[in-house]
């Protein structure tokens, strides 16, 4: 028997890897795709992020006073600036004394990031205490990373000319102050409390994100390999009768269970690479459009704190998912044996799964948003749609609902495999067909057609 | 002579249709036997039975004293059945094809050499078994399914139409491997044929089928001589015309 199971397996393996259908649609361009879209909007921003090393900002000095030349032209201004990669071109200089002159100039100026009109009354709102307006003027010249990185940079400018202006008001209010300490009085230490747990030097955003992004790429990639493997299950029966070789196999001398477990496995096989490729690709598409903050604590810590899945955590989800995986398999390999080639039997699942990975998204952003927990709990029981609502429950540390689950879709997945096994075993995996009329919803369940096959 | 095959008051019902009903025949070891008769007669259906496809409505068969329904797993690993509609795994390569074929059957891999070096005989493919099979003609493709179903030397062959699909040159040639097969290897096989020529060259007993009922059964030269015809084609067309 294990000798027939593993001459199936190696049979589907073949046929899917030198399908060029299945290889290039299924496992090729997923697989290329996400690592491709990585590498170009990483070479995007970092090519951005050359073009930006120096930013050039232009300034446009209306002031009737001389409060302003006095900042814009402070030498520790320029410095901290230029530490910045900041410089600034001075248009009083340039014999510019009007705002439409400066704007023309930033206009034809690609290498002038932004311009700052600095008003007349400048000195007049300082010295009246009174908060004066800078104008910003920014040219959008495309709708690139270069854009937003300069505009980023624009606004460093302008907090450390707010900064040096604020260190002037105070030093020239009290000679002796401290301006450095004036403007930080207090120093915040963020202490976030998560299950009676003290979180020290984390704030809750940061532990949100985290959960967030292990909340919603866990199912997504649980979804994916069931879709795969689903796929892959039922292409191997549905080319099977396309192919017209089912009545051959079906007349050998090996257990129909065998045969079916065949296909099982390898589709499980398939999808495990596939899947594992798919999220590799997710994963460095992600990582290359945002590139990972420094986590202010260690993964060992944040998995005592029970902010990572622990191991127990993830033997529960390989079982749900093992569970999930059988059951689906099982549910296509007998809708596959209905249909009469691939292409319906790619036609006929998209009816099952595409409202089960809807309702898995429904309930992931259910949970995002903290509501309806009855809703999830159903779906917990439901195939499909367990291991993407279990590793959530997981997360919330309600085990117990997930080994209820478990123990619910077990039973499932027995009846599926059951259901299976028998319609296997009996004559209906040859000549059941399920034909779809002219209207979507007259279908039929029919007999072989004994006249036109003899 | 033992008996190969052995039906009794077969019927087979899919919903209102009878395509089945009620047959009778006994195959002897090393015998060809041949089911003839017009589309829909119920000859595929039979074929199917014997092979533990499809299941009875009522009556036995039995393929050396194995029913086919209680010890289908029995009758599995000594019987080969060929379909009329057969087609192979066109991603495989011929030589693949008959070789996971065989690792059902063979005890060991030398086994296996065996039966695809026999097969490669049969099918005449030659080099063009190391090519993939979506590359075949329909008549080479054939011609493997004949080999996969030879090569392992069952002691029953059912064969649908085994010649279908092939020119006249293969054709004859098939026919020669199994009339040669059966003889060698004392090899029983049933065999259902459109073509009267093929049935008469190869079968050493016919059955006349028709919507489900075997009308006569005799040696080829036996029924020409009841209803003094010169072939098959007139035994057929008179034997028809007398039972409606």
């Amino acid at each position: 028997m294990v000798r027939a199971l593993i001459n199936i397996v190696k049979k589907e393996i073949k046929e899917i890897l030198r399908d060029p259908r299945l290889f290039l649609g299924m496992i090729l361009v997923p697989l290329i795709m996400f690592p491709a879209l990585g590498f170009g909007m990483r070479a995007a921003i970092e090519s951005s992020i050359k073009q930006t090393q120096t930013t050039t900002i232009a300034v446009l000095n209306l002031d009737r006073g001389e409060m302003a030349e006095q900042i814009f032209k402070n030498p520790n201004l320029i410095a901290v600036l230029e530490q910045n990669n900041i410089s600034i071109v001075y248009l009083n200089d340039h014999g510019i004394s009007s705002k439409n002159e400066a704007i023309n100039y930033l206009i034809r100026n690609e290498s002038i990031s932004a311009l700052l009109v600095v008003p007349e009354n400048f000195s007049e709102c300082i010295s009246n205490q009174t908060p004066a307006t800078i104008q910003v003027y920014t040219v959008l010249r495309s709708f690139s990373f270069e854009g937003a990185a300069g505009s980023s940079r624009v606004n460093i400018a302008i907090g450390i000319i707010k900064q040096l202006l604020a260190n002037y008001l105070i030093i020239s209010m009290d000679p002796n102050a401290d301006p450095v300490f004036i403007t930080n009085p207090i120093v915040p230490f963020p202490v976030t409390i998560y299950k009676d747990k003290e979180i020290r030097g984390v704030p809750p955003e940061l532990i949100t994100g985290l959960m967030f992004s292990q909340i919603f790429m866990l199912p997504l990639s649980v979804m994916f390999l069931l879709m795969i493997a689903v796929q892959f299950a039922a292409i191997s029966v549905a080319s099977e009768k396309e192919q017209k070789t089912l009545e051959t196999l079906l007349s050998l001398p090996v257990k129909r269970t065998t045969i079916l477990a065949g296909k099982l496995t390898g589709s499980i096989l398939i999808a495990l690479v596939g899947a594992v490729g798919y999220m590799a690709g997710f994963g460095f598409y992600m990582s290359s459009i945002m590139p990972a903050e420094e986590f202010p604590i260690s993964m060992e810590e944040l998995a005592e704190l029970g902010l990572m899945i622990p191991v127990e955590g993830y033997i529960l989800l390989g079982i749900t998912v093992f569970l999930s995986l059988l059951a689906c398999l099982s549910m296509a390999v007998v809708l596959a044996a209905f249909a009469e080639d691939v292409r319906s039997a790619q036609a006929l699942l998209s009816f099952l799964f595409i409202p089960m990975v809807i309702l898995g998204f429904v309930a992931i952003f259910m949970t995002m948003g903290g509501i309806g927990q009855e809703f999830v709990t159903v779906l917990l029981f439901v195939p499909f749609t367990n291991p993407m609502v279990a590793g959530i429950q997981i997360f919330n540390g309600k085990y117990l609902l997930v080994i209820l689950g478990i123990i619910v879709i077990s039973i499932e997945t027995i009846g599926f495999i059951y259901l299976a096994a028998w319609f296997y075993s009996s004559e209906k995996v040859l000549v059941a067909r399920l034909r779809f009329g002219k209207k979507s919803v007259e279908r039929e369940l029919e007999v072989e057609e004994i006249t036109t096959s003899e | 002579m033992d008996i190969a095959v052995e039906v009794k008051d077969l019927v087979k019902v899919f919903g209102n249709i009878r395509a089945i009903d009620g047959i009778s025949f006994n195959v002897h070891s090393g015998e060809i036997y041949g089911l003839i008769g017009p589309n829909g007669a119920g000859k595929t259906t039979t074929l199917r039975i014997l092979a533990t496809l499809l299941q009875p409505t009522s009556g036995t068969a039995k393929v050396f004293g194995y029913n086919v329904v209680r010890d289908a797993e029995n009758v599995r690993k000594i019987i080969s059945y060929l379909p009329e509609e057969a087609g192979a795994y066109n991603q495989l390569t011929g030589r693949e094809y008959l070789e996971f074929m065989a690792s059902f059957i063979a005890k060991n891999e030398e086994d296996v050499k065996s039966m695809v070096a026999e097969a490669a005989q049969i099918s005449g493919l030659g080099k063009r078994l190391s090519d993939k099979i979506k590359t075949y003609s329909k008549g080479m493709k054939r011609r493997l399914l004949v080999a996969r179903a030879l090569m392992i030397k069952p002691k029953l062959a059912i064969l649908d139409e085994p010649t279908s699909g092939l020119d006249v040159i293969h054709a004859v040639h098939v026919r020669k491997i199994i009339k040669e097969y059966a003889q060698k290897y004392k090899i029983a096989v049933l065999i259902s044929s459109h073509n009267m020529l093929e049935v008469e060259y190869l079968c050493d007993r016919i059955a006349l089928i028709n919507k489900g009922k075997i009308l006569i059964e005799g040696t080829p030269s036996e029924l020409k001589e009841k209803y003094n015809a010169s072939n098959l084609e007139e035994v057929f067309a008179s034997v028809v015309s007398i039972h409606g």
